[in-house]
């Protein structure tokens, strides 16, 4: 396992300048299942000497990852690996247990497609409120709603309730927003975390050729998904990830492939 | 803490949760006004029949002024606690800032406080003495009711993700609260110096009485009793802020 020095990119010395992202030396550390939230009276009966080290377990162990600006970087690894915790790291959502993130700017994710939304209301409302969820400001999100509804073809279903929409059809209309949000740049770093998988392969190669033809210099992205063939089209980069490691960063064919035989390793 | 950019998303999160719970609902937003009002109809028809507040002027509203600063209070800190637990998704998934989901709270109960102030108002003319330009040292106590609303939220807010049992704590804390805060009596009306002083120390006594005064006695504040009414208010929403920022960080792990 290469858990030293991670670069994905060019030289090391080049991305401390003008990397995106810098992971140096990360470790994030959970409390054991059923261990993290306690009751009052447990509260306040817990030994004080209790070490976090001695009742936790690392997700991600001494990282080393530098990303340039502009990249569009894929994540592999096995489920359990540690991805999304990497991804939420990034994100500023988990804070590092030991060493050190810096993103460059805003970031915005989309791990959960539809997270925080109100399903009982009209599309058009939804869109606005996962507009906002995603840093657009109300203008933004006024000027592209007939882009959003068009690209999701949705465009005569505006005043539907979102909860009488299909998981799939659901998938479609959060996309198109953040897809739109990268078209505003409404942050610097977009992270993806298995994204439409309920919708169909039709629509998916639809988002898959949106998200090629959207790259910009300024804007750097992040997916992580177990389908391989997505993620070359769209990444020249890549970053295996296992037990809470990089086995291995660099050309996505060279990662890829290494990801692939330990796969197929009996 | 919270930048200009995060205005919308509080906008937005807190216009779609009001009109979501509204939508189903056959009274709409009656149901804000038929809350306060049966409740103080309740406590009037109980209380008026003891002497000891039949002399009360104006009693109804007397009442109403209590139950609609009291109601904001336990209802907005109520939801600031279930609203982070319930919140989980949105805070492992989205980079959303923690503090946006305590105002989301707040804003939402604070729509329905402002409704129920305009049926006080309405009350205050039709059936006191009508108002005068004291009334709008109810600035004041607006000012004071929201910061201590705020400060308390992100206490409870932040400290609820912690402490699993929080909730009934804070829950039993409320009913115990709506007796120890003058909502059918006044503070003068306590005998015991003793009590009078424990009651006087709740910042929500302080800003009703001074809600009264204002609206009710049409007798404008003094510059003293302003800064008295405000004083405890500011420090809580300092303490609340302060624990907030320093728990926020760890929500993501524990919730």
């Amino acid at each position: 396992m290469n858990n030293s020095s991670t670069v994905v990119g060019t030289e090391r010395q080049v991305h401390a300048v003008q990397s995106a992202i810098s992971l140096r030396g990360v470790s994030k550390f959970f409390a054991r299942s059923g261990q993290h939230r306690r009751p009052l009276y447990r509260e306040l009966l817990r030994a004080r000497d209790e070490s976090v080290a001695s009742e936790s377990k690392a997700a991600l162990a001494a990282v080393d990852l530098y990303v340039h600006r502009g990249a569009a970087v894929a994540i592999l690894g096995p489920n359990g690996a540690g991805k999304s915790t990497l991804l939420r790291t990034i994100a500023g959502i988990y804070q590092p247990s030991e060493g050190s993130v810096h993103v460059a700017g805003r970031v915005a994710c989309f791990f959960e497609a539809g997270v925080g939304i109100a399903p009982t209301l009209a599309l058009e409302d939804n869109v606005h409120l996962y507009g906002a969820i995603l840093g657009l400001g109300r203008e933004d999100t006024c000027a592209g709603l007939e882009q959003i509804l068009n690209f999701a073809e949705l465009q005569d279903q505006r005043r539907t309730c979102v909860e009488h929409l299909s998981f799939g059809t659901q998938q479609r209309l959060f996309f198109s927003i953040i897809l739109y949000a990268m078209q505003r740049r409404s942050a610097d770093v977009f992270l993806f975390d298995e994204w439409l998988a309920g919708a169909d392969l039709r629509f998916r190669r639809k988002g898959q050729e949106a998200l090629e033809a959207i790259r910009d210099p300024e804007i750097t992205s992040i997916f992580a998904s177990h389908d391989l063939d997505c993620l070359e089209s769209m990444c020249e980069t890549a970053v295996y990830v296992r037990n809470g490691g990089i086995r291995l960063a660099g050309p996505f064919a060279e990662v890829a492939e290494t990801y692939r035989s330990d796969q197929e390793a009996p | 803490m919270l930048g200009v950019k995060n205005l919308n998303l509080i906008y937005q999160t807190t216009r779609c949760a009001f009109l979501a719970h509204e939508k189903n609902s056959f009274l709409g937003m009656f149901w804000h006004l038929l809350n306060p009002l049966a409740m103080s109809l309740v406590l009037y028809v109980v209380f008026s029949n003891v002497g000891f507040f039949a002399n009360v002027d104006h009693y109804p509203v007397f009442i109403l002024i209590g139950v609609i600063n009291f109601n904001f209070f336990s209802q907005a800190t109520v939801r600031a606690a279930d609203g982070m637990i319930h919140a989980r998704s949105l805070i492992l998934n989205t980079t959303i800032p923690r503090e946006t989901l305590i105002w989301r709270s707040v804003a939402l109960d604070g729509l329905t406080y402002l409704i129920e102030l305009v049926l006080v108002l309405g009350f205050v003319v039709v059936f006191a003495d009508g108002l005068s330009v004291a009334a709008f040292g109810y600035i004041f106590v607006m000012l004071g009711i929201l910061m201590l609303t705020l400060g308390t939220a992100f206490l409870i807010g932040a400290s609820v993700v912690f402490l699993s049992d929080l909730t009934y704590v804070w829950n039993v804390t409320m009913r115990m609260l709506f007796f120890a805060t003058p909502i059918f009596y006044s503070v003068t009306m306590i005998e015991n110096a003793w009590a009078r002083a424990l009651i006087s120390l709740n910042p929500l006594a302080r800003l009703i009485e001074m809600a009264r005064q204002s609206l009710l006695v049409g007798q404008a504040l003094s510059p003293s009793e302003v800064a008295l009414g405000l004083v405890g208010p500011a420090l809580v929403l300092g303490v609340g802020v302060w624990v907030f920022q320093s728990l926020k960080n760890g929500i993501p792990d524990v919730i």
